[in-house]
């Protein structure tokens, strides 16, 4: 017994539930034979990855679907021993680079070459390349990317290579010139609220449109968390009202609370307290953008008028050199404690010298 | 143009490696229109009359200078070498040439060892068929500009001192804005390639196309190369070529210049975050900002000035890996501060 | 009533205090040039902030003229001097007492005009001299101990004195007047001291073993009676090494000392002490289990156990546990650190003796009659800065003073405050005094002082002053909120800045941005938030979070990977997306249905191919601190059953339980696993080779011809291996 979004998940490029022209083009592209690398990108829970199993499904059929978990291992140059851990089949493989960290390089060149320098059989019957889906492409390095883009030109012939990433803005334009790019727009709440109409119907549940309306809304257009916000109603309440609460995740909850603290009180009480908040969160894995996009919201929606501006260039400012920077907590204490400031500043109408804070 | 004719030709000598018949013919089939109508003699690069005539001198000749070749990408800089090494060694070029690019392993080993035994072999004054040739080779280092420190310190020595055996000439790309006549030449080549791969695109398209790839030849070739896959069959049309090149739809870009002059933060947020949600890359939202707000009229000089720079900063910051919707929304709540400014 | 008032008072000048600027007015007076010792004989109290000069300074500059600063006042006190916000009590002390009161001119003008008077100290030194020749017989004083008896006969006689120069002039100071018996040991003479009980302890030894008594575990019987083994600890330089050795020497032991240059592994150990012990053991044996005789008696001496580390020393301290329990002679170990994580296990078996440091008047003592043999003149405040400066080590004294006087022999005060204040540099502060200096408004530090703080040790200072640097209250900040949370926000900059720099430095290799890092990640914030520190320095949480963080991405990164099959979300999806409900989904049937829901979890957990042990650290990870427990309500005895019944079933996972190294895989392919299971086997060791042959690989593709010709040979057999494994097969 999976979760639905699993259990429902479209397997070929027919059977989707939006973009419906776009998979058309796709279908087309891979019936033409000549398939190109491609670089599949949208914002997360969009269906990236959902798109890519179909394409692989149309281009090799239902033998695409037989996976299984391999661990290999990589020596770097250095000596140093890389596991990382594939997922495959007999047609493709499924690698995240950016799992190894700063020597995603090596596992690149590698797994492309062993994977390329072997054929298909039978060429007659099956296509003659494999391919390669590289998840998490806008979290390699510099280095990973420009050996991809070698890579790409020199193993056309026996395999190809699908890229799948959120943004392109981090991908080199190297890249994104070798590959045709498809872009995954997230789902639109109406959208959203049909797959989840469907989804319970076919669970045989009765979902009233109000609480679709509710998860879409939620959700920030990401399907998957809609479906998962729209189990976790079920399982907290079933007959469904329309009235009923959405729970959030945990982390969100408390990140809300979070910058809720910030607003309250201005003190360097208030400021350690946060840091150990802030700690919480980031010993959680949550993303560091994550983070600062959460706090910002909730800031900008206390303020007004010209400090909503203000306290958005400060979030962006951090934000950048969050990314720069080694300890994300640094950088997010120091936009809180600014934003303490600035806030302050602010409360005790003191905007005259607002201009020497900057 | 009769580049095209002869464009088959090319593929002549990878052919040797294929095994069977069958499978020549899908490689071709699969083979990027780029490397397929590259050209194959000086006289057959498109748009470069200066260089090309100095090459042309030089085949005549039989020599060749050690060149620095820089331009923005896809203006030919690769092709020409190539062609003039196939016009100065005929048959043999690809014994006489090393091309090294930036993807293959290029540190200061390489250079050590590669560049330099292959440096030091002395080459014959004549072909095999008799005709003379110039008792040199050339490397070729593409991308120059991304080669280590060290290893390019590392070449200058082995460029003095192996200067009579070898030629080196390097390629880097010098990027800034293409020079209008190009779009002339450029376009008369992508339809010739249209007619060529039996394509059918509007002529809306071709100006899209344009627009698109800036003058990058290879862009432009690659973009309607995929198109015509995407497609299959049907017409390209204006839209094609903007969703595959990844360029954002206008109404889109002035939607969002509509909200900056209404001054509500909350409307900004939310659009932004839809065009985020619409999978567009932060870095093409700002490309298209710049462009249309260059010419806005409603924008004095020094206004437009604080916002460029904010541009160029927010640029900056993408590029090192900042995240999307703060950094949008920073240029955007500052684009509104301005404009409301003025009303 | 009036104690409220009286405390509130009190209250308030302690917040006063706390928030009591610096000097506002550093260096505007001249310090006068006043005559040598003009002070001699007085007393002085300071009392609150003078404008032109730091507490310290003024300390030091009546001490240069042969003044006494004291902390509180008495009868003797001769002036008090009284700054801007003197304290209360002292002020009504010294009406009672009637002491004189001066400010900060009256102190200078002081300075001034006292006349010089030759130090009492130089006086009495003359007067040494003078008599020195005639006396045949120098004596000296019990207290001046580190002399040895030896080495004081040399000193005499005229003619000798050339030729012993010339042997001790080889010696460093440390080892020439190195203690020669018990009594000569600093600090370490009395009845109650540690020598004297490690002493009695090891002359008890063995009456005490073969009595059979049993350690007591009383702090008031500190006989140490009953341990086979003692541990001195102590800092550097305050003689445990010399204590332990004296001992051995006085108590007729012999000994083998094993040091930090020793490998001290358990095999080494095992192999070479215990041999060392079994010795002794069979002498006992031969001996007629009398006691044994001077001769026979030794024991062992472990030095620097703290040093025991790393892997060359692996399981050293266990074995020393276990070689002291069975040990039939005395062992004594020494070590800087008693607390130490290793030693803390090695206490509980050993006879606990502390050593401190001794006393300034100690050392200055024995300080005085080396300098006195090395003909070196020096007053005593001069010494004691040099004591101090050295922080009453000892052998660092020693040594200090042998450098500093190789070229000149009269070392005057300034010049040993000078060289003191070298050496007080090239003392090591600990993280957390770094941190404390760092804050602390009330010293003027130069830019390169502070830099020098940094460097210290310029991988934790920066995580200590990140930790600590909003619990400081600013001064400049004079008690306004918003003053202060501005300042707040610039160190937080700084520190931020220098995090950037420190990446740089880290991923570039590029050291020599150091200095720059020390400006943002220490000059800056302590220059912004320059003030009192509230309560203690924290040790910095950062690098027990980072570890935590680490961990848990290590769990999702495995959970992603049992999951993977199922989902293609990444692990930061799972984490924020998935891990809420999956914990929803995998407690909330126990908890409601108890035992029944045991059969739909596990069938959601092989449906993600989840283990146990991925319940519990998905469990883990998904529970923040503002979340209710979910297996708080779930009955322990369903726990229990939900492990039973979950063990009892056979999962097939497609990846390997376990290390991810041991490579066990098994197909996953629908229907077939179970014949596959053995065809899994056979693939892994295929996999393996894949690697090694890599490069043979790469020839084969030249060839792929023939490659295709073998390949499609044994094409049928490898339904699942790629062509790659089949080529490699033959």
């Amino acid at each position: 017994m999976s979760l639905w979004v699993d259990k429902y998940r479209p397997t070929a490029l027919g059977k989707l539930d939006y973009h419906k022209e776009q998979a058309g083009h796709l279908k087309k592209l891979v019936q033409c034979g000549d398939f190109p690398h491609l670089l599949v990108y949208g914002p997360s829970g969009a269906g990236k990855k959902t798109r890519i199993m179909c394409i692989l499904r149309e281009l090799y059929g239902i033998g695409v679907e037989k996976t299984r978990i391999e661990h290999q291992t990589f020596v770097t140059p250095s000596k140093k021993k890389l596991e990382i851990s594939t997922v495959a089949s007999n047609y493709h493989i499924e690698v995240n680079p950016s799992d190894v960290g700063v020597q995603d390089r090596v596992v690149i060149q590698e797994v492309v070459k062993s994977m390329a320098q072997t054929n298909q059989l039978e060429t007659s019957q099956q296509r003659e390349f494999k391919v390669l889906v590289l998840t998490e492409v806008d979290r390699l390095t510099k280095d990973a990317q420009h050996a991809l883009r070698r890579t790409m030109e020199k193993y056309m012939a026996t395999c190809r290579l699908i890229l799948c990433c959120n943004s392109t803005s981090k991908v080199i334009p190297a890249i994104r010139s070798r590959c045709f790019a498809v872009r995954v727009p997230a789902p639109s709440e109406d959208q959203i609220c049909q797959v989840l109409q469907l989804v319970c119907k076919k669970e045989g549940l009765n979902l009233p449109s109000d609480l679709a309306k509710k998860i879409a809304t939620q959700s920030n257009r990401n399907l998957r968390r809609a479906i998962l916000m729209c189990e976790a109603c079920r399982v907290q309440q079933y007959p469904f009202s329309s009235n009923q609460d959405v729970t959030l995740p945990d982390w969100e909850l408390y990140l809300r609370e979070t910058a809720n603290m910030i607003i309250q009180q201005q003190s360097p009480k208030r400021l350690l307290e946060v840091r150990g908040r802030l700690y919480e969160l980031l010993s959680h894995c949550i993303p560091s953008d994550v983070i600062m996009k959460g706090l910002l919201q909730e800031l900008v929606s206390n303020c007004d008028g010209e400090m909503k501006r203000e306290v958005t260039q400060i979030a962006a400012y951090y934000e950048h050199r969050l990314q720069l920077g080694q300890k994300a907590i640094y950088h997010i204490e120091a936009f809180v404690a600014k934003f303490m400031s600035v806030f302050k500043h602010f409360q005790e109408g003191m905007m005259q010298d607002m201009d020497d804070l900057f | 143009m009769d580049a095209f004719l002869k464009g088959g030709k090319i593929n002549a000598p990878e052919k040797k490696s294929q095994p069977s018949d069958s499978k020549t013919k899908k490689s071709k089939a699969l083979e990027p229109w780029v490397e397929k109508y590259r050209p194959k003699n000086v006289d057959e690069v498109a748009y470069q009359e200066e260089v090309v005539a100095v090459l042309r001198k030089a085949i005549e000749g039989l020599d060749l200078p050690n060149m620095l070749l820089y331009g923005p990408p896809g203006t030919g800089k690769t092709s020409t070498i190539l062609a003039a090494a196939k016009g100065l060694f005929g048959d043999m070029y690809r014994s006489r040439i090393l091309e090294l690019n930036s993807s293959d392993e290029r540190g200061i080993s390489v250079v050590r060892d590669k560049v330099k035994t292959f440096s030091q072999l002395s080459a014959g004054g004549k072909r095999p068929d008799g005709k003379p040739c110039p008792p040199f080779k050339i490397v070729i280092l593409d991308e120059a500009d991304s080669m280590t420190n060290a290893a390019q310190s590392a070449l200058r020595r082995t460029m003095e001192k192996e200067s009579k055996t070898t030629r080196f000439c390097l390629i880097c790309n010098y990027v800034s804005r293409i020079i209008e006549p190009i779009a002339d030449i450029l376009q008369r080549r992508l339809k010739e390639i249209c007619a060529k791969e039996d394509v059918s695109c509007s002529d809306e398209a071709l100006e899209a196309l344009m627009y698109t790839s800036e003058g990058d030849m290879r862009k432009a070739i690659t973009t309607l190369q995929s198109a015509s896959r995407f497609k299959a069959g049907e017409e390209i049309t204006k839209n094609d070529i903007y969703e595959i090149s990844g360029v954002i739809p206008n109404d889109i870009i002035d939607g969002i210049i509509v909200i900056c002059h209404s001054g509500s933060y909350e409307q900004l947020e939310s659009t932004i975050k839809d065009v985020i949600a619409e999978g567009h890359a932060a870095t093409q939202v700002i490309l298209q900002l710049h462009r249309s707000l260059i010419d806005n009229d409603r924008l004095s000089d020094a206004q437009k000035s604080v916002i460029f720079e904010k541009l160029a900063i927010v640029d900056k910051r993408l590029m090192d890996g900042a995240d999307e919707f703060l950094q949008i929304m920073d240029l955007c709540s500052l684009i509104m501060n301005q404009v409301c400014k003025n009303q | 009533m009036a104690t409220d008032q009286a405390s509130s008072a009190k209250k308030g000048a302690y917040r006063s205090y706390l928030s009591r600027e610096g000097p506002r007015a550093l260096g505007s007076k001249e310090i006068p040039q006043g005559a040598e010792n003009c002070l001699e004989g007085l007393t002085f109290v300071i009392t609150g902030v003078l404008e032109s000069m730091e507490r310290s300074e003024s300390q030091s500059l009546i001490e240069r003229y042969g003044g006494k600063v004291t902390g509180s006042l008495s009868k003797r006190t001769s002036y008090v001097v009284v700054g801007r916000d003197a304290g209360e009590s002292k002020m009504a002390k010294a009406n009672q007492l009637g002491t004189k009161q001066l400010d900060e001119d009256g102190l200078l003008d002081l300075i001034r005009k006292l006349p010089g008077k030759t130090s009492k100290y130089e006086i009495e030194a003359a007067k040494q001299s003078q008599s020195k020749p005639s006396t045949a017989k120098f004596k000296s004083s019990p207290s001046l101990a580190k002399i040895s008896q030896s080495k004081m006969s040399s000193a005499k006689p005229a003619a000798k004195k050339a030729t012993d120069e010339g042997s001790s002039q080889s010696l460093m100071w440390v080892d020439k007047y190195k203690p020669q018996t018990l009594k000569q040991i600093i600090g370490q003479t009395g009845d109650k001291s540690n020598a004297r009980k490690l002493m009695n302890w090891l002359q008890n030894w063995h009456r005490n073993i073969s009595s059979g008594k049993k350690p007591a575990f009383n702090r008031f019987s500190d006989d140490g009676s009953g341990f086979k083994a003692a541990l001195l600890s102590g800092p550097p330089g305050v003689g445990k090494t010399t204590t332990a050795t004296l001992v051995c020497k006085e108590a007729g032991f012999s000994f083998v000392e094993l040091n930090a240059s020793d490998t001290r592994s358990k095999r080494k150990l095992k192999d070479e002490v215990s041999e060392s012990l079994n010795n002794h053991t069979l002498v006992d044996f031969f001996g007629g289990q009398v006691t044994p005789s001077e001769g026979q008696r030794h024991c062992l001496v472990m030095d620097e156990v703290d040093g025991m580390a790393g892997n060359e020393d692996r399981g050293g301290v266990a074995e020393l546990i276990q070689l002291i329990k069975n040990s039939k002679i005395p062992v004594i170990c020494m070590c800087n650190d008693r607390n130490h994580q290793k030693i803390r296990s090695l206490a509980n078996h050993c006879f606990d003796l502390r050593f401190q440091r001794p006393r300034v008047e100690q050392i200055k003592a024995a300080m005085m009659s080396v300098a006195f043999k090395e003909g070196l003149k020096i007053s005593p405040p001069a010494l004691q800065e040099v004591i101090v400066a050295a922080n009453q080590d000892v052998r660092q004294i020693m040594h200090n003073l042998s450098m500093w006087t190789s070229t000149d022999r009269n070392l005057s005060y300034d010049q040993a405050k000078s060289d003191a204040n070298k050496a007080k540099k090239d003392a090591h502060l600990g993280p957390f005094d770094v941190c404390r200096q760092v804050f602390a408004g009330g010293e003027r530090m130069s830019v390169i002082d502070k830099t020098d703080l940094f460097f210290q040790d310029y991988s934790f200072g920066p995580l200590f002053v990140q930790e600590n640097y909003p619990s400081c209250t600013p001064f400049a900040a004079r008690g306004d909120m918003r003053m202060q949370m501005k300042l707040l926000s610039q160190a937080a900059d700084s520190i931020a800045q220098g995090d950037l720099v420190d990446r740089q430095i880290r991923s570039t290799q590029n050291w020599g941005l150091l200095p720059t890092q020390a400006i943002f990640s220490t000059v800056l914030p302590g220059e912004a938030m320059k003030g009192s520190i509230g309560q203690m320095i924290q040790f910095p949480q950062w690098l027990g979070k980072n570890s935590t963080r680490n961990k848990n991405d290590r769990t999702l990164q495995e959970l992603r990977t049992h999951m993977g099959l199922k989902n293609p979300a990444d692990k930061h999806e799972i984490n924020m997306d998935y891990l809420p409900l999956l914990r929803k989904a995998l407690t909330q049937p126990l908890a409601t249905r108890g035992a029944e829901g045991i059969g739909e979890i596990i069938q959601v957990m092989d449906e993600y191919s989840l283990t146990r042990e991925d319940f519990d650290s998905l469990l883990e990870v998904a529970t923040w601190p503002n979340s209710k427990n979910c297996m708080a309500n779930v009955d322990s005895k369903v726990k229990a059953a939900f492990t039973r019944t979950y063990n009892k079933s056979v999962h097939l996972t497609p990846y390997a339980t376990g290390s991810s190294v041991a490579k066990k895989k098994r197909g996953a392919g629908g229907g077939e696993e179970l014949e596959e299971e053995e065809g899994g086997e056979v693939e892994e060791e295929e996999e393996e080779e894949e690697d090694i042959t890599k490069d043979s690989m790469i020839k084969l593709k030249k060839k792929p011809a023939a490659k295709a010709a073998k390949a499609t040979g044994k094409g049928k057999a490898g339904k699942s291996g790629s062509k790659g494994k089949l080529a490699k097969k033959k």
